[in-house]
């Protein structure tokens, strides 16, 4: 197997900053949702690690 | 969530999650701590999990810390670490010592003494959370930021960029900005500003 580590850097770096991008929407989205709403969302990603 | 800043004060209406009502539960049998890190960024939003709650207390002597442990005994919780109490009284001062619903290890409490200046200044700045009729003592945002930063792992870097966008009007900025110097991390700032 060939790894090609400069495309695998380069994709690293691209998830990175997709992943900053969706922190920039899901904080607008919390700052335009009541508590409730984002947090209601947010429980299925906290509570799925937790018995 | 309304945020104001001169009385450091969060008011939260969000529905508590296992890990709120967990922390919640620890929090009832310490009267002085301060909670920091990945929970602060969670707790106001961030939308990840974790196994761990970070939390420092002043120091302790060994009459203060029984009470502290038989409460914690008394509620379901135990120590990971050791179930002996001056086992783990001893440890604290050099380690955190973990705590947990007894038989379930996540999630648990890693509970540290207050050592050094970072921790001291969250504790004599943190802020109070009010999370529906309960009180939490978080670290204030400033310090977390620049900390997170600090730490420089993609997930703190996460954390902070959760933070700084969603606080950005409120935050003291020269306050930042001078913690973000004393860090040395003014590159990794642009990241997330």
């Amino acid at each position: 197997m060939k790894i090609n580590f400069k495309e695998l850097e380069k994709q690293k770096k691209r998830n990175f900053e997709e992943r900053l991008k969706f922190i920039e929407y899901w904080v607008n989205y919390i700052k335009t949702h009541s508590d409730k709403e984002w947090s209601k969302q947010q429980n299925i990603v906290i509570d799925s690690q937790i018995k | 969530m309304e945020y104001n800043s001169i009385k450091k004060e969060i008011i939260l209406n969000r529905i508590l999650s296992k890990l709120d009502k967990f922390v919640v539960d620890f929090v009832k049998h310490i009267d002085d701590y301060v909670i920091v890190s990945g929970y602060v960024s969670i707790v106001t939003g961030r939308s990840r999990a974790t196994e761990d709650v970070d939390l420092l207390v002043p120091k302790l002597d060994f009459e203060d810390f029984k009470k502290i442990w038989n409460n914690l005994n008394n509620a379901d919780f135990e120590c990971i670490n050791t179930l002996e109490i001056k086992t783990a009284f001893e440890m604290l001062n050099e380690y955190a010592i973990r705590f947990c619903k007894k038989g379930r290890a996540i999630p648990n409490i890693e509970f540290k003494l207050i050592k050094n200046d970072l921790d001291k200044y969250s504790y004599d700045n943190k802020l109070i959370l009010k999370l529906k009729n309960k009180i939490l003592f978080i670290s204030p945002f400033e310090i977390q930021i620049a900390y997170k930063l600090y730490l420089g792992s993609e997930k703190d870097l996460e954390d902070a960029k959760h933070l700084y966008s969603l606080f950005k009007d409120k935050l003291n900025l020269n306050e930042l900005m001078k913690l973000v110097k004393l860090l040395n991390v003014e590159n990794k700032f642009n990241l997330v500003k």
